[in-house]
Order: C-alpha cells, then sequence, then structure tokens
C-alpha cells in the first residue's frame, strides 16, 4: 500500500538556526534572526530528496526541553509527541543543533530520542565553532548518539544534500538511548560526556572577536551609549537617506496629476482623482523609502546578532517594572508592527506577565506611526528635513512611549500578583554574523510591498469615501470654506470641534483622527484633503506644500492653528492612541477573550486623549 | 461634460462602498497597517 507523504520535523533549541534551513530546504522566507524566539507557531513547506520523494517539513519553535510550559513550547512538544490536532506526529525528526553550543543543545535531542522517533541531527554552523577554536568530531558524535549526524551550514546552503540524502528510504529505525529513559540526571551526564568527547575545546580559553565587541556592547556603562548611538544612527538614517528616493515619488505624483488634469476637465470626477486618490494615497506613499530604511535597520539588527544584545542589556531594567528579559523581544518587534510582537508573546511562561505584556505592545512606536511623526515633526522645526535635532525628537517620542508603556507594566503587574511557578529567563548571545543580505533585502521588499499593498486597498477605500464625505452634499456657494461646512466632513468637524479643541485641533484635524483609526497612516492622507483649500490653481501639491498649509492654517480669530503646542499634543496622542484594528483582533485571539481588546482600546484611546489634553493645556498656559 | 463625471465620481464612491461591504462580509475587512508583512497584517 502506498503510505502518504512523510512528515519531517525541524526541531532545536531557539536560535539554532532551523529557520534558516527551513528556508534553504524549502525556498521559503519565513521570518529568521539571530535571537531566540523567532518561531512561534508552526510552518509547513515541502522538499525533495535527491531521489525526487516529496516530503512535508515542520518547522517547530525553539525550545530547550520538552518540560517547558510557554505556549509555544507547548506546540512543540504536543507535535513530537502526536498530540498536535493538525500535525501529525513525524517520522523523522532533523535535530538542529549549534556547534558551538553541543552541550546544552544536546538535551533536546536525547529527549527526543528517547521518543522512539528517528532522529538526525544536523551540526549547524560547524565553522564557525572551528573558528573559535573547538574541535569537533561529528562520527564520533554519532557513534555515541546511534543517530546520523551531518555538519552544515544552513545560512550558506552548505551540507544540505548531504542531510537530504541521510534521509534514507525507508527511514532509519529510532535510536535505542544509551542513559536512563526520563532520568534526567542521567540523560544529562551522557549529553556533557558526549560533548567532552565529541567537542574538544582548546586548553586555553581564547576570546572571540564576539567577545570583544560584547567587552563594549555589553558593559553596563558603555553598552548604554552603544545602544543609544545606534537607535540615533537609525532615526538620522532614516531622515537624511530617505529624500532623494522621496523626491522620485513627488516627481511621479506631479507628473500623474499633470497627466490626468491634462486629458480631462474640470469636474468631480477629475477632483476624485487628483486630490482624493492620487493626493491622499501619495500623501502616504511618500513614506516608503522611510518604511524601508526602518526595517532595512531591524533586519540588519536581527540578522547580525545585535538584537539578542538588546535584550540582554534591558534585561536589568525590565525585571524593576515586573517584566522578564523574555518579554523585551515581544516588546522589540512591536516597534516594527505590534501583531508580530503580540504574537511573540508567546514565547513567555507566565500567564500574567504575558497578558500584561500584550497590552502594553501597542506603545512601542510601530511603522504605521512613521508618517504621522514624519510629517508632524518638521513642523516643530520650522518645516525643515534631517539634522540632528530631528533625529533627538524621534528618539524622544519612541522613548515616551516605551517608558510609558513600562510603568503602565509596573503597576498592571503589581495588580495582578505574583506568579505561582516561578519562571527562569534564559538568553542565549549568539556570535556576531555578517548579516544575511538575501533575506534582508527579500524581507525589506516583502514590508515595502505589503505597505503599497495596502496604500492601494484599504487607504485609497478611506480616501475615495472622505473625498465624498467633504464634497458631497454641495453647496450653491462658491467659497471653499463654505462649501466645506456644507458637506458630511464639515457638520462632523462641526459636532466634534468642541470635543478635541482643548487638545488644540480643531475639526478638519478631528476628523483625520476619526478617519485613521482603522490604520493610523490614514491620517496623512486624511490631513492631505481636508486642508486641501483651494486658494490658488497650484495643482502639484507635494508634502512640503502639505506642512506649509498647515503651518499657514489659522483659527477664526486670526491666530495661528499649528502652534508647536498643538503639534506637540497630536504627537502625544499618536504616541499612545491604538489604532489598528487588526491589532485588536490578533489581541483578543491572543489573550483568549474580546474583553481584553475592547478594554485596551477604550484605555489607550481614553489615556492619548487626556495625555494630550495635559499636554497642549500645560504648554499653552506656560507659553501664553 | 460635469455631468458624467459626476456620474463616474458617484459610481466609484458606491462601488467602493459595495467592496467594502463585500470584504467585510467575508471576513477580509480591516486591511491592517499592513506595514508588519506577516500572518494578520
Amino acid at each position: 500500500m502506498e503510505s502518504s507523504q512523510e512528515t519531517i520535523a525541524l526541531a532545536g533549541n531557539p536560535n539554532s538556526g532551523k529557520t534558516t534551513l527551513f528556508n534553504a530546504l524549502t525556498g521559503s522566507s519565513a521570518k529568521v534572526g539571530n535571537y531566540a524566539g523567532v518561531t512561534i507557531d508552526l510552518k509547513h513547506g515541502e522538499f525533495h530528496t535527491p531521489h525526487g520523494r516529496k516530503l512535508t517539513l515542520v518547522d517547530l519553535p525553539g525550545c530547550y526541553a520538552l518540560d517547558d510550559s510557554s505556549p509555544d513550547q507547548e506546540i512543540a512538544r504536543a507535535v513530537l509527541k502526536g498530540d498536535h490536532e493538525k500535525c501529525p506526529k513525524p517520522d523523522l525528526v532533523i535535530s538542529v543543533i549549534d556547534a558551538s553550543n553541543l552541550e546544552r543543545h544536546l538535551q533536546l535531542t536525547l529527549q527526543i530520542i528517547e521518543l522512539d522517533i528517528p532522529v538526525i541531527v544536523a551540526l549547524n554552523m560547524v565553522d564557525m565553532a572551528e573558528k573559535s577554536g573547538l574541535r569537533l568530531d561529528p562520527v564520533k558524535l554519532s557513534e555515541e548518539l546511534g543517530v546520523p549526524v551531518v555538519p552544515i551550514r544552513a545560512d550558506k546552503g552548505k551540507g544540505l544534500i548531504e542531510l537530504k540524502q541521510a534521509i534514507a528510504h525507508p527511514l532509519p529505525p529510532a535510536s535505542k538511548p544509551h542513559w536512563k529513559t526520563g532520568d534526567e540526571k542521567d540523560r544529562r551526564e551522557f549529553g556533557l560526556n558526549v560533548a567532552q568527547i565529541a567537542a574538544r575545546r582548546p586548553d586555553r580559553q581564547t576570546s572571540s572577536s564576539s567577545d570583544k565587541i560584547d567587552a563594549i556592547a555589553l558593559h553596563p556603562v558603555l553598552g548604554w551609549f552603544c545602544f543609544l548611538g545606534i537607535m540615533f544612527a537609525l532615526f538620522w538614517s532614516i531622515f537624511s537617506f530617505s529624500s532623494i528616493p522621496m523626491g522620485w515619488i513627488e516627481s511621479l505624483q506631479e507628473l500623474l496629476v499633470g497627466q490626468v488634469e491634462g486629458a480631462m476637465a474640470e469636474g468631480d470626477f477629475r477632483d476624485l482623482i487628483t486630490h482624493g486618490i492620487i493626493e491622499g494615497v501619495g500623501a502616504v506613499v511618500i513614506f516608503l523609502p522611510q518604511i524601508l530604511m526602518l526595517f532595512f535597520f531591524i533586519g540588519l539588527m536581527e540578522s547580525s546578532g545585535y538584537m539578542a544584545r538588546a535584550a540582554f542589556l534591558m534585561d536589568g531594567f525590565m525585571s524593576k517594572v515586573g517584566l522578564s528579559g523574555k518579554a523585551f523581544l515581544p516588546l522589540l518587534s512591536s516597534y516594527a508592527c505590534a501583531i508580530p510582537g503580540v504574537m511573540a508573546t508567546r514565547t513567555i511562561d507566565s500567564a500574567k506577565e504575558r497578558l500584561v505584556t500584550i497590552f502594553v505592545a501597542p506603545w512601542m512606536s510601530c511603522s504605521a506611526r512613521l508618517p504621522v511623526y514624519l510629517l508632524l515633526v518638521p513642523m516643530l522645526l520650522g518645516g525643515s528635513e534631517g539634522g540632528v535635532t530631528q533625529a533627538a525628537i524621534f528618539m524622544a517620542i519612541y522613548v515616551v512611549g516605551t517608558l510609558t508603556a513600562f510603568l503602565v507594566a509596573r503597576i498592571l503587574r503589581g495588580r495582578l500578583g505574583p506568579d505561582e511557578v516561578e519562571h527562569h529567563f534564559m538568553l542565549e548571545l549568539p556570535p556576531y554574523r555578517l548579516p544575511q543580505w538575501g533575506y534582508i533585502f527579500r524581507h525589506v521588499l516583502d514590508r515595502g510591498w505589503a505597505f503599497l499593498k495596502n496604500a492601494g486597498t484599504i487607504i485609497l477605500a478611506i480616501m475615495i469615501l472622505l473625498w465624498a464625505a467633504s464634497t458631497y452634499p454641495k453647496s450653491e456657494s462658491d467659497d471653499p470654506a463654505e462649501q466645506l461646512a456644507h458637506t458630511v466632513v464639515g457638520r462632523v468637524s462641526a459636532a466634534i470641534e468642541p470635543i478635541v479643541k482643548p487638545l488644540g485641533f480643531d475639526g478638519r484635524t478631528g476628523t483625520a483622527i476619526l478617519t485613521s483609526f482603522a490604520a493610523r497612516e490614514v491620517f496623512v492622507g486624511s490631513m492631505a484633503q481636508l486642508f486641501h483649500v483651494e486658494e490658488s490653481d497650484e495643482e502639484t501639491e507635494t508634502r512640503t506644500h502639505i506642512r506649509e498649509r498647515l503651518a499657514n492654517e489659522t483659527w477664526a480669530d486670526g491666530s495661528k492653528m499649528f502652534t508647536p503646542a498643538a503639534v506637540i499634543s497630536l504627537l502625544i496622542f499618536y504616541i499612545y492612541a491604538l489604532q489598528c484594528l487588526p491589532t485588536s483582533a490578533v489581541v483578543a485571539r491572543e489573550a483568549g477573550s474580546w474583553k481584553w481588546a475592547v478594554g485596551q482600546f477604550i484605555f489607550m484611546t481614553v489615556f492619548a486623549g487626556v495625555a494630550s489634553l495635559i499636554v497642549y493645556q500645560t504648554i499653552t498656559f506656560f507659553t501664553g | 461634460m460635469e455631468d458624467w463625471q459626476s456620474v463616474a465620481a458617484i459610481a466609484t464612491v458606491a462601488l467602493t462602498v459595495i467592496i467594502i461591504i463585500f470584504r467585510a462580509k467575508n471576513g477580509k475587512g480591516g486591511g491592517g497597517c499592513g506595514t508588519c508583512g506577516d500572518g494578520g497584517c
């Protein structure tokens, strides 16, 4: 009888290179990073052996042992024991081991062998381990364990053919453990002995280049300077290197508007295309270079191994707010987007700590806030872009969000009470590696494409609806201000102005905020549309012009509308408000209840409003 | 000339509303920040 397609599972400690191997074998581009806890769910793929046999490959979340209790490690355990409802028990397990950490990584391999499943050991990063002075003997390791051992270098694609050849047909039988099964002490001793036999360390401990870099990067004082310096360089680069591609996007936008105007007579449809769509969507798309830049730097830090150092630095600080270092990596992911951040909380063992981390994760300024910050921050500096001050303000914005998150986490953690079982945090500091450029560029392109796709769907739809709401019903008046007041937007603006005015905003800004509750970056497009007053017939609106228009906007009494106090108030609102529906949906799923998602949304919105109010009123009080 | 433009503009708006309702009914509403590129976003 023909058996169904066999399943091979990839198991290993966090950051052993499982996902890199998964990508190399299947040709996928699943997220990898040079730090622990990147894989938090099962990933499926397929590959062929050299003889053409098709196999299913499952990438399991990394775990140190099969008796840990965090949600991601429960998944790994369930699959290996055949208890997972959506994944069959694997026919063979490829246990990925980092050759530099044989002693520790072997423990999981031994536990898997105890499960009576055929195992192949993929000894990863062998050349790096040997460079650090280790003398490895894969043949000896194979003899001691009783399973095939294949040296590989997953990121360079080395040893993959040998690994595929080792998956013989029919699959090899499960190995018999050479230690007392189920006895942790005996297993540990056996693992240590095998590691000593198969990997001999040099007599004199030499410090590797990673150790030398870490002497500075992890130094209690210099480490923080290093961290802040890297963050500062990141923000400065985002401003400085993006101006040229932004200019290209602007020119394209102007060209499109010119083409449409040349081809069509004046009318509603032309207005919808130029002012509604090109200007509205363009106001968001123009920030694509900065988004790409941010993800490039995040990829660089993940891939090189610096992200794990950042987590290490923060560990001591985290414990002061009642969170462990395990909570830092999800929070760090949230700087890119809160959704993978919230999902990454699965690596946290303590249910209470996990809930608190989920609750505060959206306060890490995500990349969707970037367009809003990029529009507003230069307004504080008279419209100029680039420069050290701007980078410093940007850093301050990120610091404000992060510190508030920690403060609220501390309060919440105190209220939820201590855990019944004490959990420990173990963080692996991987050696620094040269970034995987191919992966970083693919990742940056993926994110850029996702950003553009969003601009072409949800933002486009909101811009069309907003155009309609700011155009209809039409009035007989020729005065643009009176015409706007007669429309739906004009009426909504008038209704909400008394509520948002104490925060420093007029009704149109309030309406732009309302439109951005679906997705934050919509705010930029909405502002471009709502503050488009037909005073002149200049149709080539650009990013600078949006800021100029906002800067020239006045209240009815002639006073300036976007004063520094009002701009800071807006920034504060966007730092704190939870304006992302998909995040709320993921929070509900991960926390297991919509109550948490709704409570979080209400709390953050109210918090944002109150913080804006206090900031605006305080600054106005002191500056008059 | 202006008439057909008004009709086209209103038709575009109506089509957008229909697409949004259709997508929401099929559980594809939301869209999200789109920048994370991972799963549900």
